[in-house]
C-alpha cells in the first residue's frame, strides 16, 4: 500500500519537474536520497559479482521501488539524474566519515544505517573527485552534471543527452573536455 | 564582473574542441595561430589536450572503490577466528543462524564457548539485526545460575555474533528419560526451570519459546535455559513499553500458547503456558496435543479450543517415557496444577510463574495446592484479547498487565493476607477492561482515558479501608496516565498514592520513595521543574538512607534530579549528579547501553561548550536506541532529536535537519496529533530553517509547536522558547511590530519561570536588541545587547559560547554606529572564544572571522583584514559541514574586497566568480539577490578604481 502511494507521489513529482516546476525537485530529492540510502545500507548480497558498478545497480533498484510503470522516458531520465546526484552525496559522505574515523580527528558524522555495516574503507579518491567536480561546476555546471549522470547514475549517452537537453554529439564532445579537465585537476592535486 | 573568467572558459572550450578536430600533428600550429601571444590561454588548452589522451577509465575507479562498501560479507567457515575465538564445529542450526562450538584462540580447547552467528543473508536485513541485538541486550541483563550466560558479542564482517556459555548437556526431557528420574526429581528440576523463568520475568523479559530443546541439563544435573532468540522485552527501563505481539510465528507449535497462535499480545502468562506443556511432558512422557500430522488450521483449533486430557491419563498411554512411579504419584493435584497452567485464557492461568513454582513446592512438601480449589473467581470466559478493543486500551492493558503480573510475582512469596490482596488487585485490573467489550460499550470505542478515569473512581469506592492496596492501584493507574501523556491526571492519582503510602508505611520507606519518584516525574513532565526538584530530592534522600550508596535506585534518583536541574539551568550540580549516576550505573549495564542520564549529561556538556564529548554520547545513544527500542519508538525519536540538538551546536544544520525530520516522522506515526513531545522536533526544525534565513519554511513548524505548547495554558520555559522563535520568524519576515509583541510575551514568561537572570532571558534580550537594530534604533539596541552580554558573563564566565555571541551582536550594533575600534576588540575576543571552543571550520567561527574582516576593511586595515579572511576561507575549504551558500559568499566577497584593496585584483575577480557559482541554485531568492547586489556593487568599485 505504501509502495504504491510512493510510486504515485514520485511519478507526479517527476512529471511536475519535467513540466518546469522546480519545487517538485526539492520534494523529490529527499525521497530519492532516503530510498538510495536505505538500499545502500541494506544492500543484499551481490548475486553476480561481475565488474558492473554496484552503484548503478543501486540506482536501478531505487527506480523499481520508487517509480511506477507508466512514466515517460523523459521522466525516467530525470529520475536517474536526481539519483545520480544523491548517490554521489551518499558515497562521498560515507567516504568522508570513514576517512575522518581513520584520522580519529574532528567531529564525525556516521550515518545511522552505516554504523551497523562494516565494509572496506573507502578510498579518499571519491572525495577528491567530488571536490574536483565542484570546482568544475563553478566553471561549467553542465559538464559537472554530465559526469555525475554518466558515472554515478549509470545513464547512457542518449539518456544523459535527454536529461540535459543537449544532443548526444554534444554529450560526447563535452565529456572529452570534462574528463580532460578533471584528469588534470586530480593529477595536479595528488602530485 | 565574473564575465572575464566565464568568457575565458568559453574561449578555452571552443579552442579545445577546434583543436581536437585537427589531426594531432596539426594541433601545435593551429593553436599558435589561434592564441597569438596569449601564452596562458595556449598553455591551458595544450595541457587539457594532453590530459585528454590519458583519461580512459580513470573516473570509474574512484566511484567503484567508494561503492565497494556496498558489497557484503565473506563466507564464514570452520577454523575461522572471530574476535578472540576460533570456530571448532557446528553444534546447532536455526532459522536465523548457526551455533558453533568455539574456543579461545590463545587458549585452545580449555575454555569452550558457544558462538551464535547470524546467517550472512539474514544479517543484511535490519529486522534480523535488531532481533539479534535485542537478544544480546536481553541476555546481557540476565545473570542467573539456570540461564546460559552471555560472555561476549560483536560484529564480524557485518554479521553480528554472540558468545555464550557452552552447555555440555542434553534436553531436559531426554535427561529425565535417560536417568529414569522419578516424579519428585522431575518436579525439582522443573521448579529450578521455573526459578529461571521467574527471574527473567522480573527483568521484564518473556522467553516466548520455552521447550525441551531450549532447556539443557548438564551432567551435574543443573538445568540451563537457552535461546532467548524470540524473547522480547516487555518494557524498557524507563517505563516506556513495547507491545509484544507475535507477528512472526517462529515458535514451536506444540509448545505455543493459544494467544501466540492467534497473534494476540504476549505476556508472562505465555511462558506459564509453555511451562505447563513442559510439565505435562515431564510427568506423562507425552504432550497435551499431538500436532505432528495436523495442518495449521487444526493446530489452531486444537490448541485454542480443545481441553487436553489430564497428564495422569496421558502417562498411561506412554508408560516407557513417563516417570517410573507415575502410576502411584500422579494424582488429581498434579493434574490440576498442569491444567491450571494450560488454561486457554492467559488471565485464568497462574498469575505468575512464581505461583506455579509455589504450588509445585507445596505439592512436594505435602501441603494443599491452590490449583485444586478452583477459587479464582474469574467468571469471565472470554478474554480480552479476543475482542477488538481500541489501540489505546490495548496499550493500557499491556501496561497494567505487566505491572500486575510482576507485582504478583513479588507478592507471591508473601503472607496469605497479602496474597489475597494481590489477587484482588489483579482481578480489579482485569475488570477495568471487561467494560471494553463492544456489547458493554454499545459498539462505541472507549478511550484509554475513560477506562482509567473509571478505574480511579472504583479504586476509591471499592477499596476504601485498604490503603496499601489502594496505593498500589493508584500507582499503576498513574503510570498508565503518564503513558498516555495525561500528566495532570497522573499527578492527581499519584499524589493520592503518595499520601496513602506515607500514612501506611511512613516517609522513610523504599515504596514511598518509588511513589514519590513517579509523582515527581508526572510533575516534571508538566515542566514544573521547581516542584519536581523538591520531590526528587526527597526520594533521593530516602533511597540513600535505605539502600547502599551504589544502588541503581540511588542512581535513578540522581539522574532524575540532575535532569530537573538541567532544565532549571543549574548546570554545575546537574553535571556532577549525572556523572555520579553514570558512574554507578556503568558497571551494572551491559556494554554499550546508554541511559537517559547520559543524554542529559550530553545536554549539559553541550551547553558548557563541550560539543565533542556531548555529540559522542548522543551518537552512541542513537544507534543503540535504534537496535534496542526499534526505529518506531519514542526513545529512538528522542535520541534522534537530542543528536540533532548537538549537531546544531556543532554547526551541522543539514545533519540536524535530517535527524529531526526523522524524529518528527516517527512521532507522527506513534503519537496522536497535539501530543506534547511532537513539539520538540517541530521547534528544532523551525529553528533550523530560521538559521538558514528561510522564514517561510520555518513558519509551519514553529506554528504547530507553539500551538501544542500553548495548550496547557501555563507559563513554562519551553513555551517561552517557542514564543521567542515565533517572534524571530516574524522579524525575519519583516513584521517588526508582531515580533516585538511576541518577544515581550516570551520575556515575561521566562522571567516568571526562571527569574531575573537566566540563559533564556539573556537570549531573548539579545534578540530584542537585534530587532531594535533592524528597526534602526541603535542606541536602544546597544543598551539591550550590553545587558544581555553582562548577564551571560555572570552566568557563564569569560569563555562561554553565548558570551561570544553577545560580543558579536554588540559589535554589529557598534559598527552600525561607526564605533569601529570597540567593535574590533569585541570581535577579536569572540573569535578567540570560538576558535578555542568550537571545532575547526565551524560556521560560527568563520562568520565571526568574516565580521572581523569587514570591520577591519571599514577601518582601512586591508592587510589585516586579508589575513583574517584568508584564514577563514581556508578553513571554509577544509570545512566538514556543508555551509549555507550565503556563508561562503559572504566570506568570499569580503576577502575579494580586501584583495582588491591590496592590489590583488585577479584574485578578487576569481573570488567574485566563485561567489556567483556558490549562489547559483540557492532557493532563497531574496538573500541571493542581496548578496549578489553587494558583489555587484563592489565589483563596480573594483573596475572603476582598480582597473
Amino acid at each position: 500500500m505504501e509502495a504504491s502511494s510512493d510510486h504515485q507521489r514520485v511519478t507526479r513529482l517527476l512529471q511536475q519537474w519535467s513540466g518546469g516546476n522546480k519545487q517538485a525537485l526539492d520534494e523529490l530529492m529527499p525521497l530519492v536520497y532516503d530510498q538510495l540510502h536505505r538500499l545502500a545500507a541494506n544492500c543484499l548480497r551481490a548475486e553476480n559479482r561481475d565488474h558492473t558498478l554496484r552503484a548503478t545497480a543501486l540506482v536501478n533498484e531505487a527506480y523499481v521501488r520508487l517509480v511506477g510503470a507508466n512514466v515517460s522516458w523523459q521522466d525516467r531520465v530525470h529520475f536517474f539524474a536526481v539519483s545520480a546526484r544523491m548517490l554521489r552525496r551518499i558515497l562521498v559522505d560515507h567516504a568522508k566519515s570513514h576517512n575522518r574515523q581513520k584520522r580519529g580527528g574532528e567531529f564525525e558524522k556516521v550515518p545511522l544505517d552505516e554504523a551497523i555495516l562494516v565494509g572496506p574503507q573507502a578510498d579518499k579518491g571519491i572525495v577528491e573527485l567530488d571536490e574536483a567536480l565542484r570546482r568544475l561546476a563553478a566553471r561549467d555546471v553542465r559538464k559537472s552534471e554530465l559526469v555525475e549522470l554518466l558515472f554515478f547514475g549509470g545513464l547512457t549517452y542518449d539518456e544523459a543527452a535527454a536529461a540535459l537537453n543537449i544532443s548526444p554529439a554534444t554529450v560526447h564532445r563535452e565529456l572529452t573536455l570534462a574528463k580532460a579537465w578533471l584528469y588534470r585537476e586530480l593529477s595536479a592535486s595528488s602530485a | 564582473m565574473a564575465a572575464t573568467a566565464g568568457n575565458n572558459w568559453q574561449r578555452i572550450e571552443a579552442l579545445f574542441y577546434a583543436a581536437l578536430d585537427q589531426p594531432p600533428s596539426e594541433r601545435p600550429s593551429f593553436l599558435e595561430r589561434a592564441c597569438g601571444d596569449d601564452f596562458l590561454l595556449r598553455r591551458e588548452v595544450e595541457s587539457l589536450l594532453e590530459a585528454s589522451g590519458q583519461t580512459s577509465g580513470f573516473l570509474q575507479k574512484p566511484v567503484q572503490e567508494a561503492a565497494r562498501w556496498l558489497d557484503p560479507v565473506e563466507e564464514i567457515t570452520i577454523g575461522r577466528q572471530i574476535g578472540a575465538y576460533k570456530l571448532l564445529r557446528v553444534i546447532g542450526e536455526g532459522g536465523m543462524g548457526a551455533v558453533y562450538l568455539a574456543a579461545r584462540a590463545d587458549d585452545l580447547y580449555k575454555q569452550q564457548v558457544a558462538i551464535k552467528l547470524m546467517h550472512a543473508g539474514f544479517a543484511q536485513t535490519r529486522r534480523m539485526l535488531l532481533r539479534f541485538s535485542s537478544e544480546r541486550q536481553i541476555l546481557a541483563n540476565l545473570n542467573h545460575p539456570n540461564i546460559a550466560r552471555l560472555l561476549d558479542g560483536g560484529i564480524y564482517t557485518g554479521v553480528p555474533y554472540l558468545v555464550m556459555e557452552f552447555i555440555d548437556g542434553i534436553s531436559i526431557v531426554e535427561y529425565c528419560h535417560k536417568n529414569k528420574l522419578g516424579t519428585e526429581a522431575r518436579l525439582r528440576l522443573f521448579a529450578a526451570v521455573c526459578g529461571a523463568v521467574e527471574y527473567a520475568h522480573k527483568n521484564l523479559v518473556v522467553h516466548r519459546d520455552i521447550k525441551p530443546g531450549n532447556i539443557l541439563v548438564t551432567p551435574e544435573g543443573v538445568p540451563k535455559l537457552l535461546d532467548f532468540g524470540i524473547a522480547k522485552l516487555l518494557s524498557t527501563g524507563d517505563g516506556g513499553l513495547t507491545q509484544t505481539r507475535t507477528t512472526e510465528r517462529m515458535m514451536t507449535p506444540e509448545y505455543a500458547s493459544p494467544e501466540q497462535l492467534r497473534g494476540d499480545p504476549i505476556t508472562t502468562s505465555t511462558d506459564v503456558y509453555a511451562l505447563g506443556v513442559l510439565l505435562y511432558e515431564l510427568l506423562s512422557g507425552t504432550r497435551p496435543f499431538h500436532l505432528t500430522t495436523a495442518n495449521p488450521v487444526d493446530i489452531v483449533h486444537m490448541v485454542c479450543e480443545q481441553t487436553p486430557t489430564a497428564p495422569s491419563r496421558g502417562a498411561k498411554q506412554t508408560p516407557d517415557l513417563a516417570p517410573p512411579d507415575a502410576a502411584r504419584k500422579l494424582s488429581g493435584e498434579l493434574d490440576n496444577i498442569v491444567l491450571l497452567a494450560l488454561r486457554k485464557e492467559p488471565a485464568r492461568r497462574y498469575v505468575s510463574v512464581g505461583q506455579l513454582a509455589e504450588d509445585i513446592e507445596a505439592f512436594l512438601d505435602g501441603y494443599p495446592v491452590r490449583a485444586r480449589t478452583d477459587a479464582w473467581g474469574y467468571r469471565t470466559s472470554k478474554f480480552i484479547g479476543r475482542h477488538k478493543i481500541g489501540v489505546f486500551a490495548a496499550i493500557v492493558f499491556a501496561v497494567l498487565l505487566v505491572g500486575f503480573s510482576l507485582g504478583m510475582a513479588l507478592f507471591a512469596r508473601r503472607a496469605q493476607r497479602e496474597r489475597l490482596a494481590a489477587e484482588r488487585e489483579a482481578q480489579f485490573l482485569n475488570s477495568i477492561f471487561q467494560s471494553t467489550t463492544p456489547d458493554q460499550t454499545r459498539g462505541k470505542q472507549i478511550t484509554g482515558q475513560e477506562l482509567l478515569d473509571d478505574g480511579t473512581r472504583r479504586v476509591e469506592s471499592e477499596f476504601a479501608g485498604e490503603p496499601q492496596l489502594q496505593a498500589t492501584l493508584y500507582y499503576n493507574i498513574g503510570q498508565a496516565y503518564v503513558g498516555l501523556g495525561l500528566y495532570q491526571k497522573a499527578e492527581a492519582v499519584l499524589q493520592r498514592a503518595y499520601t496513602l503510602r506515607k500514612q501506611t508505611v511512613g516517609d522513610s520507606n523504599l515504596d514511598t520513595a518509588t511513589t514519590l519518584d513517579a509523582l515527581a516525574t508526572s510533575i516534571r513532565l508538566q515542566v514544573d521543574f521547581n516542584r519536581a526538584e523538591l520531590l526528587f530530592r526527597k526520594a533521593l534522600v530516602i533511597r540513600r538512607e535505605k539502600s547502599s550508596a551504589t544502588n541503581p535506585l540511588v542512581a535513578q534518583s540522581m539522574s532524575n534530579l540532575g535532569e530537573c536541574l538541567y532544565w532549571e539551568g543549574q548546570d554545575a550540580e546537574a553535571e556532577s549528579l549525572l556523572r555520579e549516576a553514570r558512574a554507578i550505573e556503568l558497571p551494572l549495564r551491559p556494554d554499550g547501553t546508554l541511559e537517559s542520564s547520559d543524554m542529559y549529561l550530553a545536554l549539559v556538556l553541550e551547553r558548557k561548550g563541550s560539543f565533542r564529548e556531548a555529540a559522542d554520547l548522543l551518537k552512541e545513544a542513537v544507534s543503540i536506541s535504534a537496535t534496542i527500542d526499534g526505529t518506531e519508538s519514542s526513545n529512538y525519536a528522542n535520541s534522534l532529536h537530542d543528536l540533532a540538538g548537538a549537531l546544531i551546536d556543532a554547526g551541522d544544520l543539514s545533519g540536524a535537519e535530517k535527524m529531526d525530520r526523522q524524529s518528527l516522522a516517527i512521532r507522527r506515526k506513534i503519537n496522536a496529533p497535539g501530543y506534547p513531545d511532537l513539539a520538540y522536533p517541530l521547534n528544532n526544525l523551525g529553528f533550523i530553517f530560521l538559521e538558514r534565513g528561510d522564514w517561510a519554511g520555518a513558519g509551519p513548524f514553529l506554528k504547530e509547536s507553539l500551538e501544542i505548547r500553548r495548550r496547557p495554558g501555563k507559563a513554562d520555559a519551553r513555551l517561552a522558547a517557542s514564543l521567542n522563535n515565533w517572534a524571530r520568524m516574524l522579524e525575519e519576515k519583516g513584521d517588526y511590530k508582531g515580533a516585538d509583541d511576541y518577544y515581550k510575551q516570551a520575556m515575561e514568561m521566562i522571567r516568571e519561570v526562571a527569574g531575573a537572570q537566566s540563559w533564556g532571558l539573556a537570549k531573548i534580550t539579545a534578540n530584542v536588541g537585534m530587532l531594535r537594530a533592524d528597526q534602526r534604533h541603535y542606541a536602544q539596541a546597544e543598551q539591550l545587547e550590553r545587558r544581555a552580554m553582562e548577564m551571560r558573563r555572570q552566568l557563564g564566565g569569560e569563555e562561554s559560547p553565548d558570551l561570544a555571541s553577545s560580543q558579536i551582536n554588540l559589535a554589529i550594533v557598534l559598527s552600525m554606529r561607526h564605533e569601529l575600534p570597540e567593535a574590533e576588540t569585541l570581535l577579536r575576543r569572540a573569535l578567540a572564544i570560538r576558535t578555542k571552543e568550537l571545532s575547526t571550520g565551524h560556521p560560527a567561527t568563520i562568520s565571526t572571522a568574516v565580521r572581523l574582516g569587514e570591520v577591519l576593511i571599514d577601518q582601512g586595515k586591508f592587510k589585516e583584514a586579508e589575513a583574517v579572511l584568508r584564514e577563514g576561507i581556508e578553513e571554509l575549504h577544509a570545512v566538514q559541514f556543508p555551509l549555507m551558500p550565503w556563508q561562503s559568499a559572504e566570506a568570499e566577497i569580503a576577502l575579494g574586497e580586501a584583495d582588491a584593496r591590496t592590489g590583488r585584483t585577479d584574485e578578487a575577480e576569481r573570488l567574485l566568480h566563485d561567489t556567483a557559482a556558490h549562489m547559483r541554485g540557492y532557493p532563497q531568492a531574496a538573500l541571493q539577490r542581496q548578496i549578489l547586489q553587494r558583489a555587484l556593487l563592489f565589483s563596480e568599485t573594483l573596475y572603476t578604481e582598480g582597473r
